[in-house]
This record gives C-alpha cells, sequence and structure tokens, in this order.
C-alpha cells in the first residue's frame, strides 16, 4: 500500500474514532418508529391486528420524554369542553334515534332506513360488498358510542388563553398579526362563521407540533388493477404558534421570515421515487407561496419547484398538493379564492376515531373491515371557487364539530361534475391528545381510480432545524 | 465464460427477489437491521430508418438493462447502500455473422458494446454514509451532481459519463459513471432571516481507480451502431492512452461547493480542482510516419478497410469554479392556473483549460496543445401553464428551455474548437389520464451549426410495476459534415425507440 493510501486510511480511521467519541457525548435522545416494525405489526392487507395498541408510542418513546408528552386525560376533556363548548355525545342522537349501538350488516338496509338518514350521501354508498370500479366498500360496520375527543392539554390551555384574539378582517380572512397559538375560533359564530370553521380545520394542530411517522398506500383503476404504490417517511415541525416549547415561534428566524411550518417526506417505494425527498416550508401570509424544493435522488440533484404548481395530479395518484391534509390550501383573497357557506350543523355517522387499529383493508375486492362508526357532530360547509382558472368549482366538507378535523370532503370540478372524494379515519391517542391520519380513502370520480393510505405517526419533541435543512434533507436521502 | 456467469448469478438474484414476499413490504428486516431492496430491468429497442455505411435500417439496439438497488440501516447514523447493474446489447448475438453488420465493421464493436462486464459497469455504487451530528461522510464508490440546468453540463463535471450510445434512452445509473471518493458535508446550522440554510460539501478523489468518460467515440468497430458519422471508410482511432497514475498525489481531486437557501432561492458556489474526465488527442507522429513510410497515409488499415489515425491521448488537467441560482417567481401569477416559474442561472469559469490545435497548425510548429479560459453560462425556465382545451384537468403543459452558451477566452484561431458554442435545450410536455401518460417534445439546437436533433416520445404507466415508453429522434440541418458539427454527426441516425420497464 502507498504511503498516500496509508495516510488517507489513518486520517478516516482518525476522523472516524474522534467523531464517534463526540457523537455519544453529545448525543440528543431521539426516537420514531421502526418501518420494518410497523410493516410486521400490520401488513397493508387482510391484517386486523390492532397494531396501535401493539405498538403503541409508549413502546417506542422514551419513557421520561413519554411522561412529558402524556397529560391527565379527566383533565383534557374537561377543559376541552371548555374551549369548544360542549361535549361531542351530548350533541348527538336526535336524527334516527332508533339506530343504537351495534352492528350492522349491508343487508339490513331495509330494517334500518334510518342508517340513510345519518351518512354522508357519497359514504352510504360504500355500505356494500366491494364491487368494481371504486374500492373501499364495507359491508359491515359497527356503531360504537360517541366519545369526547380532546386535543392535547398544551393545546387545549393555549385555546383557551387565547380565546377571542384571532381576529378576521372585513372581507373573512385572518389578520395573521393578531393569531396566537390554540384553536383560532374554539366557537366559531357571526357572518364569518363557515371561514372560522375551515380556520380552525386548517389551524387545529391535531397531530402536535412535531410528527414523524409514515405513509402507505396504493392506488387502483377502475378494474383494481394496481396503477401505484408509495411509502413515505414524513417529518413535520411547526414552526409558529407552537404550544409546546419553543412556545410561540420555533426560533428567530421562523419569526421573521413568518414560517409556520417545515415538512419533509422520504418516498422509500416506488423504485423510480426512491431516496426521493420533498422539502416544503409553510408561510404565514395568506399570499405567500410555499417554498418547495425536492432532492431527486435518480439526478442526485437538489431542485426548486414551483410554488405555484399545486393542482398537479401526482403520477399514479388521484390527489393533488392542493388536497393534502384534505384542505391544504391557503384561504387567500387575491388567489382563488372562495365564497364559503354553512348549509348545515347536524349530525352523521361517520368513521370512529380509531383507539387501536384494528380497521383494515381486504384484498379481494378492496372491501373495509372492522370498520367502526360514531355519531359525531359535523358543520356542513360549500366552498364555491370564485376563480375558474382553478381546477376545482366547489368543495364540499363535512368537518367535526368538537375536533374540526375534516371526515370527508368532496371536490367537484368546474363544470359541477364530483370528481375527487376523501374519507379519513383518525387516530387518537388519547392521554397524548394526537389525533393522526389513519387510513385516508382517495377517489377520483371521472377516471375511477382509487386510492388508500395508511399512515402512522407519533410525536418527536426532538425534531429541529437541523433535521429540516440542506443538511438533515441529504442525511435523510438515500 | 465469464460474463454468462455474471449474467445467470445476476438473473438469480433478481429471481429470488422477486419471487420474495415483495408485493406489501417495501423494506426487510434482516438480522435486525432494515434493509432496503428495489430494483428494475428495462429492455429497449431501436429501429433505424437509414441504411448507410454507419447505420443499420430496422432494429439496431435491444438492450437489456437491470439494476439492483439495495441498503442496510445499521443505525440512524450509518447506512451502506449498493447498486449493481447489468447491460448487454443482444443485438450482438441477433446479428452475429450478419452480412451488412460485418461489412460495416459494426460486429468489431461487441467487445465495448455488447457486454458491460468491467467490475466498474456492474458495481456501480457501493457506499458507506455515517452521519453524525450535522455532518455527512460518505465514503466509496459514489456520484455527485453539481449544477442544474438540463443540456450541456456547466458545473457537473465531478463523475465521468457513459456516452457511449449517445442520445439512447438510458437512466441517470447509466449514463453516470460513480468513482471511488470521499463527500463530507457539514450543515452549520445557520438559520436567519437572510440566510436560510448553508451546506458545505467537500468532496476529494484519490483517484484510486481511474474511469474516464467512456466518450462516443468515431468508429463502427468501437461504438457500433452509435458512432459519430465522420466519413465513410474511417474507424477507430488507435489510441495510445496516458493514464493518471493512481494514488498520486498530482492526480488527486478536490471539489468544494457552498449551498444555501437565500429568500427561497437555492444558490450554490463551487469550485473543483481535478482532471477532466474527457481526453484530449494529438497525433502519434512515431506511428503515423511510420505508415505513412509503409504505404503513403498516416492510417492503419485493417482487415476490412477501415482506417484508423494513431493518435496519443491524455486526460488534462482541469479547475473551475462557479454557481447558480435556482428561484421560482412567486409573484408571477399573470398566466391562466396562476402557476409561477421557475428561473435557473448557472456558470462556470474554467482556467487553462487545455485544447487541441488543428493538425495544419501542429504539422507547421505550433504546439499540440494551447491552454485558455472559458467562461460558460447558462439560463432556464421552467414554467407549468394552463392551455385551455389541451391540457388535462389539473395538469398544465411543463415548459422547459434553457441557453447554454460557452466561449473560449482569448481566443487563438489555431484552436480545433470554436471561440463560441451554444445550445438551446427546449422541453414541452403535459400529463393526461391522471398523469399516467405523459407525452413529451424534445428540442436540441445548436446554434453556430444550426442543427437541430428531435425527439418526440410518450411514457405511460401501465401499472404500479410496468412503464412503457416510446418515440422518434430526428436530426434536421446542413447534410454536409463540417468541422463545427456536433449534432450532425448523427444525421444517419433517425429512429424510432420503444422501452418498457419493469421495476420492483
Amino acid at each position: 500500500m502507498n504511503n498516500w493510501k496509508k495516510t488517507i486510511v489513518s486520517i478516516l480511521t482518525l476522523l472516524s474514532v474522534g467523531f464517534g467519541c463526540v457523537t455519544i457525548l453529545n448525543a440528543q435522545e431521539t426516537w420514531k418508529l421502526d418501518a420494518v416494525k410497523l410493516q410486521e405489526e400490520k401488513k397493508l392487507f387482510d391484517d386486523p391486528r390492532t397494531y396501535v395498541t401493539a405498538y403503541h408510542p409508549r413502546h417506542i418513546i422514551p419513557p421520561k420524554s413519554y411522561a412529558e408528552l402524556t397529560y391527565d386525560v379527566p383533565a383534557m376533556k374537561k377543559k376541552m369542553e371548555e374551549l369548544v363548548g360542549f361535549k361531542a355525545q351530548d350533541k348527538v342522537g336526535k336524527i334516527a334515534p332508533e339506530i343504537k349501538p351495534g352492528k350492522y350488516s349491508y343487508k339490513d338496509k331495509d330494517k334500518y332506513p334510518g342508517i340513510e338518514k345519518l351518512m354522508i350521501p357519497l359514504e352510504y354508498r360504500r355500505w356494500n360488498p366491494g364491487a368494481l370500479p371504486l374500492g373501499f366498500n364495507f359491508p359491515e360496520f359497527e356503531i360504537v358510542p360517541t366519545k369526547q375527543v380532546a386535543f392535547s392539554l398544551p393545546l387545549i390551555e393555549a385555546g383557551l388563553k387565547n380565546e377571542g384574539k384571532t381576529k378576521l378582517d372585513d372581507s373573512g380572512y385572518i389578520l395573521e398579526e393578531t393569531q396566537e397559538p390554540g384553536l383560532p375560533f374554539p366557537k366559531p359564530s357571526g357572518k364569518f362563521k363557515a371561514q372560522q370553521i375551515i380556520y380552525n380545520l386548517q389551524n387545529s394542530n391535531a397531530v402536535g407540533d412535531s410528527y414523524h411517522g409514515y405513509s402507505r398506500g396504493r392506488t387502483w383503476d377502475r378494474k383494481f388493477k394496481i396503477i401505484s404504490k408509495f411509502m413515505q417517511e414524513i417529518s413535520y415541525l411547526k414552526l409558529s404558534d407552537r404550544v409546546t416549547p419553543p412556545i410561540g415561534y420555533f426560533d428567530e428566524r421562523a419569526r421573521k421570515r413568518r414560517e409556520q411550518a417545515t415538512k419533509k417526506v422520504k418516498f422509500l417505494a416506488p423504485r423510480d421515487s426512491y431516496g426521493d425527498v420533498y422539502f416544503d416550508i409553510f408561510r404565514e401570509a395568506a399570499d405567500d407561496l410555499t417554498y418547495n424544493y425536492i432532492w431527486l435522488q435518480s439526478m442526485r440533484k437538489f431542485r426548486k419547484l414551483s410554488g405555484g404548481d399545486t393542482q398537479d395530479t401526482k403520477p399514479g395518484s388521484t390527489t393533488i398538493f392542493e388536497d393534502g391534509r384534505d384542505f391544504e390550501q391557503k384561504l387567500s383573497p387575491t388567489r382563488f379564492p372562495y365564497e364559503f357557506k354553512l348549509i348545515d350543523e347536524r349530525e352523521f355517522l361517520v368513521p370512529a376515531y380509531s383507539t387501536d387499529g384494528a380497521e383494515y383493508m381486504k384484498r379481494e375486492g378492496l372491501e373495509w373491515h372492522n370498520v367502526r362508526l360514531e355519531r359525531r357532530p359535523c358543520y356542513v360547509i360549500e366552498a364555491k371557487q370564485l376563480d375558474s382558472s382553478f381546477v376545482y368549482g366547489k368543495r364540499l366538507i363535512y368537518i367535526d364539530q368538537e375536533t374540526f378535523q375534516c371526515t370527508a370532503i368532496f371536490n367537484f370540478d368546474q363544470k359541477g361534475r364530483l370528481w375527487r372524494g376523501y374519507s379519513s379515519v383518525y387516530i387518537y391517542l388519547e392521554e397524548l391528545g394526537l389525533i393522526g391520519p389513519y387510513y385516508t380513502a382517495n377517489w377520483d370520480y371521472l377516471d375511477e381510480q382509487s386510492e388508500f393510505g395508511m399512515t402512522y405517526g407519533i410525536p418527536v419533541s426532538w425534531l429541529g432545524r437541523k433535521d429540516m435543512s440542506i443538511g438533515g434533507i441529504k442525511r435523510t436521502a438515500k | 465464460m465469464k460474463k454468462k456467469l455474471i449474467l445467470s448469478l445476476f438473473l438469480l438474484a433478481i429471481m429470488a427477489i422477486c419471487n420474495g414476499n415483495i408485493t406489501q413490504a417495501e423494506i426487510y428486516n434482516v438480522a435486525g437491521k432494515e434493509v432496503h431492496i428495489l430494483g428494475q430491468i428495462s429492455q429497449t429497442f431501436n429501429y433505424g430508418f437509414k441504411d448507410t455505411y454507419d447505420y443499420e435500417k430496422g432494429i439496431n439496439t435491444v438492450l437489456t438493462d437491470a439494476l439492483l438497488d439495495a441498503g442496510v440501516i445499521l443505525n440512524d447514523e450509518l447506512h451502506v447502500n449498493t447498486i449493481v447493474g447489468l447491460s448487454v446489447d443482444w443485438i450482438y448475438d441477433f446479428k452475429h455473422g450478419d452480412d451488412s453488420w460485418g461489412r460495416k465493421g459494426l460486429n468489431l464493436s461487441r467487445d465495448r458494446m455488447y457486454f458491460d462486464d468491467e467490475y466498474w459497469q456492474v458495481l456501480k455504487e457501493l457506499h458507506a454514509t455515517w452521519t453524525p451530528g450535522n455532518f455527512l461522510f460518505r465514503v466509496g464508490k459514489q456520484a455527485v451532481t453539481w449544477g442544474l440546468i438540463d443540456g450541456p453540463n456547466i458545473l457537473n463535471q465531478i463523475n465521468p459519463e457513459d456516452g457511449r450510445r449517445g442520445e439512447t434512452e438510458i437512466e441517470f445509473e447509466n449514463s453516470v459513471i460513480p468513482i471511488w471518493m470521499i463527500r463530507a458535508e457539514y450543515n452549520p446550522g445557520i438559520y436567519n432571516a437572510f440566510l436560510n440554510d448553508l451546506n458545505i460539501q467537500f468532496i476529494f478523489n484519490p483517484n484510486a481507480d481511474f474511469i474516464p468518460t467512456q466518450q462516443l467515440e468515431p468508429g463502427p468497430d468501437t461504438n457500433g451502431i452509435f458512432a459519430p458519422a465522420v466519413g465513410e471508410g474511417f474507424g477507430s482511432f488507435d489510441k495510445t492512452e496516458i493514464e493518471r497514475d493512481e494514488w498520486d498525489s498530482e492526480n488527486f481531486e478536490y471539489g468544494l461547493q457552498f449551498q444555501a437557501f437565500i429568500e427561497g432561492a437555492i444558490v450554490n458556489l463551487n469550485y473543483f480542482k481535478g482532471t477532466a474526465n474527457e481526453y484530449v488527442s494529438e497525433m502519434d507522429m512515431e506511428a503515423a510516419i511510420g505508415n505513412i513510410m509503409d504505404h503513403g497515409d498516416p492510417f492503419r488499415y485493417d482487415s476490412i478497410g477501415l482506417a484508423h489515425l494513431p493518435i496519443i491521448v491524455h486526460w488534462p488537467d482541469q479547475e473551475f469554479f462557479g454557481g447558480y441560482i435556482s428561484r421560482d417567481m412567486q409573484s408571477w401569477t399573470f398566466m391562466p392556473g396562476k402557476r409561477t416559474p421557475i428561473l435557473k442561472f448557472e456558470c462556470s469559469y474554467e482556467l487553462d483549460k487545455e485544447f487541441e490545435v488543428n493538425s495544419d497548425d501542429v504539422m507547421a510548429g505550433a504546439p499540440p496543445f494551447i491552454e485558455k479560459d472559458v467562461f460558460t453560462w447558462g439560463a432556464g425556465i421552467e414554467w407549468n401553464i394552463n392551455i385551455p382545451y389541451i391540457t388535462a384537468r389539473g395538469n398544465g403543459m411543463t415548459f422547459n428551455s434553457s441557453y447554454i452558451t460557452s466561449r473560449i477566452l482569448d481566443y487563438d484561431r489555431r484552436l480545433g474548437s470554436p471561440r463560441d458554442d451554444t445550445f438551446l435545450v427546449f422541453i414541452v410536455n403535459t400529463k393526461y389520464l391522471s398523469a399516467r401518460l405523459t407525452p413529451e417534445f424534445m428540442l436540441v439546437r445548436d446554434m453556430e451549426a444550426n442543427e437541430n436533433l428531435y425527439t418526440l416520445s410518450a411514457e405511460y404507466i401501465y401499472n404500479s410495476s410496468i412503464t412503457v415508453s416510446g418515440g422518434l429522434k430526428k436530426y434536421d440541418g446542413p447534410s454536409i459534415v463540417e468541422d463545427s458539427s456536433s449534432l450532425g454527426l448523427f444525421q444517419n441516425k433517425n429512429h424510432a425507440f420503444f422501452k418498457i420497464t419493469y421495476q420492483f
């Protein structure tokens, strides 16, 4: 081995030892889901196991940190009622009161006409065996008692402390300088009640100030042929209106640059996207577009994406970027403004907040099983798009009155045709006060495609700028 | 025998994985460690439209490319990745013994073009990555890409490339050649109102194994049907290569990159010192004189009458600095759909680049090489626009255009290269059928030579595993090849292509 080889090997060895020591000494306690174990605990199809209880955050998060992230449940529930003004179970049971908790089969439809009154019309059609061309029907379900669902205690307390501070302008748009941590309008009312509900939906922060998880899914065509599959690792860090330390803005940069949140999504599948990392910096001001970047593993390049390209369909998918978290589109008076109308406030029978993850998809016929439904008080909002160049002409949004999570959303094109629909099942981890995405079913009714994603994530209070940066992206990439 | 063994082992590995439980799991648990295994196999067919001295009408390429991409995560900060590949152009078997193939000398390119069995062609990447704290260290055979503009490389000069098949539709993993190097990165945690993020990259190549760019060489006997048209009867060069000594400090390469997010834009500053990936050449006077003495001209003639010019090649030093900026213009919302464009600008200043001198001037006493500085810059725009009645609901039409120009400073008329070299690249595509079908048109234009290369193609996602694509490539420009010609060297090679890819 010549002298240069020896020298280089020696330097590398010294560096390795040196950095190894530094790393060990300065290691911060971190945790995250194990993707392999996640797949072992719950397969994508034909797996009824209750993986949320088997692979609960308390098995992953170190005890000291877990204790810091959990709260007194009775206190949470009491304060949640104070925040929103009611408990969910007090607002249901009035429509079709004869429909009680229990198990129901599609064969019983004629026996229980009240169920049709209770379900969202476009969801009622799913109460059938699986059949072409659209997936995610469910032949049976169980109605479970309505339960109160509470946010984390810091989130509730922030909402109580700052109630009434967030203001809207004369057109119903939020005055960002008045917005404080917590639910902006816990008791929506008045002329702009519909807007307030939408702002609550987009600012509920129910997953917490930081989140890490995995999402797996498939897209099928009208003959139930798989046209796309994906697996993603998701990291999310809230940068403003935080309710856990650092409270408010994450750092000075977030305050000065008015950054709202940052999200990093690494693709683990399919092969041609493997190693790609999407990185977004969401900004507070209504007319400030998101900064989007992508590390393209196939080209080993960092590229800037256009913040305006949010209406494009993701390849092989039924979804567009604007439909992230069901309705991620920013409310703006200048960029695709909406006219919002609250068209109903009533209870619906919707997917229950899952506490065990027992729901599963059957590969044969793309049927849902272990489906639990719950009476939930909901707002129904019609959002009419005022700019004819937007992909949608109208959205119909069903929002839980207690948690302000979107239970279903249906989007119509500019010709008034039903185009895309989304239905969500949420995971509810009670002592953490975390309401996170779990099962999301999407449909493209015009092209007759179905897509479903299964997501599981946990709070990761150690997440910081280091992880959500150029360096963090490159360390995440393959 | 060696080739068949490699092929068999590779196919066995792929079959084993395909037969494994990959339908639900994308990652695996092997001895308690997280393992990712992915791959793809693609089959490409090219169909030529013209029968000429350097091209075959009909199917003239039957290229199989297989890639296996695997990684193991040893812990949160340490992972090892590899990509192995296999490329076989079966046309050499199908055309074995074919009169036309043999008469044109295409069969003589079998060694170089049939089966990629050099270790560095099979073992594409192998590296270990360690990410302690704000650092990243990657050691091994890897690819590092600089630059952003689509088209001729401006900053992207680190890795050699495999240009043997010219404009064939091949993946990045097959077009870029990873080399043995060390990459170190540091993210200093600077997050303020102006400089939103900063990342510093240092690369070091000790030249453990010198692998240059596999250039598109003249001569059907070396580059098969892809060889540029330099005139009937001309074969490959008889090359004497002066390679760089391995592990020699004089041949070490260093690169430094500062990458930042500033006001939402990506901004890069780059510096490189090392060795050029492409060679420069001079006539091998001794061999040429020997040929002149023998039969009156400097060429060596082979058994089928192809003329081979003897040359000496070496890989010169290279040093450049430059940078790029890319930003989306979020205030430019005046187009339908309010989609905003991305603007890009990239430049490099290369010091003392070595150029070949015209052979006539060399014969008259000029040195074979002259060094000159070169300034290259490129500007690009990428814009996704809704076009009523043309674009599908929800999808715009993407226009991606780049203008790249290079100027040799303090130009010397004796140089074999033109002073200015300018290209325009124009790509337009859109999506239909829920983004499963992507038609695309691409134009590459040599502005000085007035030559164009058109590509019309479409890609269709059949299902989650299979993608099919196909299209046409056509040259348009002067029929006489000038010294300044670039795209014109491929004027006989208009063809259709079809490719099917299976991913797993």
